[in-house]
């Protein structure tokens, strides 16, 4: 694989995210390492999907939506005028709450992006669709039946195909949005083995609701609160010794509540 | 009883009487229509030609005419209202320009179809010298029909659940990839249907076409793209105003009924099309 020059994925200085003037995250400055699971937790409202968002520019289609200060995705600024915003997303893929298929086969779904950003690799779509399948542990339940619906397969299994359908394009860092809130306890396992299966090649930063599932799989925790980076760390930091009562009050499982 | 449910009472029968007027009238228009026109149709009305100014023949012409209009109608017109669909839907930001968009469309919708006669024989029928020809009469009636078409089709594809589009988007797919391979596929049901509703208001269209594609009799179907072509409203229209015998007077209701059946197909395609929607966004 490519090495890449920049030890940061992803890098906010002083980034400040409105809606028409309404402040919803404010100068968060914050570093995401590359090949970790980044954790973002906080109660609801606090703008943890606003923040994972703005990592792919996923906002600029909501009118009124503005962006201050730095995002710098492998070094760059995302938010600079000569930005290509679709070479940016094809590098940070991004995977939803509840699982998206499209109305076609398993396979047609899994190169879904691959066959339409690189047409010209028509021969390479088989293996391809194949290692992505496979990247994303779902190969030997499909193997049989590629051809069949995506929706005949389990919410589980459909959220898994949408990772394949990101992985497929190759992407250094994945976005999930709270990606096992809709999924069985089962399929929620699955999908976080594999994301503990593919931080050995790619960036992950990880929505979640779920401190238990936080502290399985992340490896660095942001607590996001009211908009803003209340706290930072590893994962051991913020919940053996949080620095913040905030923090401790969340972690305990009074935060989302109160 | 207490007043406030007397009041309930006398409301709820005044709108229940004002619901059994509005739908005795529509029983009777059917009634009269099936009544009066069934007599006079069978294969030969259908399949020939009308002689003897209508007091004879069938309508054959006249329903390919209708047909002719239409379809042209729907092809001029459904390149221009997609585009604009997805310009306002995919490609414009600004909230302004697609709210002042939006106004301009519906007050489009409202313009007296009359006007949309006179201004349209104006420029396709003086100005680029097509006269009273069938190509005029569809541009005008593709004009016509463009805001119901427009609109259906916007609506169609904004009903489309966010998540495909947010699939897309995280993909990288840029507007045009987005249009081909989420947008329309996903929303094909709600284009049929908006299709299917403004070819029904084409086919019920009369004042529009009245003087501008359309001559009473002696002719065929076009040779030419400046000649006119007969149609069953106008058909309809000119039996009932000028024909004595009575065999005349029952064609036009014959006629009446094939254009009401024509309707009542596309409005009933349009609702089995609209039918299928939810079960798109569940699949």
């Amino acid at each position: 694989m490519n090495s890449h020059p920049f030890p940061l994925a992803v890098e906010c200085c002083d980034a400040s995210v409105s809606y028409n003037g309404k402040p919803v995250l404010e100068k968060i400055s914050v570093g995401i390492p590359e090949k970790n699971v980044t954790g973002v937790i906080g109660p609801s409202g606090s703008g943890k999907s606003t923040l994972l968002r703005t990592f792919c520019r996923m906002n600029d289609r909501v009118p009124g939506f503005w962006v201050q200060g730095q995002v710098r995705v492998g070094g760059d600024e995302i938010y600079a005028d000569d930005v290509d915003v679709y070479q940016l997303r094809r590098k940070v893929g991004m995977v939803f709450q509840t699982p998206c298929v499209f109305p076609t086969s398993i396979f047609e779904n899994a190169i879904f992006g691959l066959k339409r950003l690189f047409p010209h690799l028509k021969k390479e779509f088989s293996t391809k669709g194949e290692q992505a399948l496979r990247e994303a542990g779902l190969w030997e339940e499909v193997k049989d039946r590629l051809h069949k619906p995506a929706v005949t397969l389990s919410l589980g299994q459909q959220q898994r195909l949408a990772i394949a359908r990101s992985l497929a394009i190759d992407p250094e860092i994945l976005l999930m949005d709270e990606p096992t809130s809709a999924l069985d306890p089962k399929s929620s396992q699955a999908v976080e083995e594999l994301i503990l299966a593919l931080k050995t090649r790619h960036t992950i930063v990880l929505v979640t609701h779920n401190l238990a599932q936080a502290r399985r799989v992340a490896d660095r925790l942001i607590f996001l609160r009211e908009g803003k980076i209340w706290e930072a760390g590893t994962t051991e930091e913020l919940f053996n010794s949080p620095a913040m009562p905030e923090t401790r009050a969340y972690l305990a499982g009074h935060g989302d509540f109160a | 009883m207490n007043r406030n449910a007397v009041i309930e009472k006398v409301v709820w029968g005044f709108l229940c009487c004002l619901m059994a007027l509005s739908l005795a009238i529509l029983v009777f228009v059917l009634a009269a229509v099936i009544a009066k026109g069934l007599p006079a149709i069978d294969w030969e009305f259908l399949s020939q030609v009308s002689r003897n100014f209508g007091a004879a023949g069938g309508i054959l012409y006249q329903t390919l005419g209708t047909l002719i209009l239409m379809a042209g109608a729907v092809l001029v017109s459904l390149p221009v209202a997609l585009g604009a669909a997805l310009l306002q839907t995919e490609y414009l930001r600004s909230e302004r320009i697609k709210k002042t968009l939006r106004h301009l469309i519906y007050s489009l919708n409202g313009v007296p179809t009359i006007l949309f006669g006179l201004a349209g024989y104006m420029i396709f029928g003086v100005y680029l010298e097509a006269g009273v020809s069938w190509l005029t009469g569809t541009l005008i009636l593709a004009v016509m029909i463009l805001p119901t078409l427009q609109v259906s089709i916007q609506e169609a594809i904004e009903a489309l659940p966010e998540k495909y589009r947010d699939a897309g988007t995280a993909l990288g797919l840029t507007p045009w990839e987005m249009v081909r391979s989420v947008i329309l596929p996903q929303s094909i049901f709600g284009i049929v249907t908006g299709v299917l509703l403004g070819l029904a208001r084409a086919a019920g269209e009369t004042a529009a076409i009245m003087f501008t594609a359309t001559t009473f009799s002696g002719i065929l179907l076009p040779q030419t793209w400046t000649d006119p072509v007969p149609t069953l409203q106008t058909h309809i229209l000119i039996l009932a105003q000028e024909a004595l015998s009575p065999q005349a007077i029952a064609n036009a209701w014959g006629a009446g009924l094939v254009l009401l059946t024509l309707v009542f197909v596309l409005i009933l395609a349009a609702h089995y099309f609209r039918g299928r929607i939810p079960m798109e966004s569940e699949r």
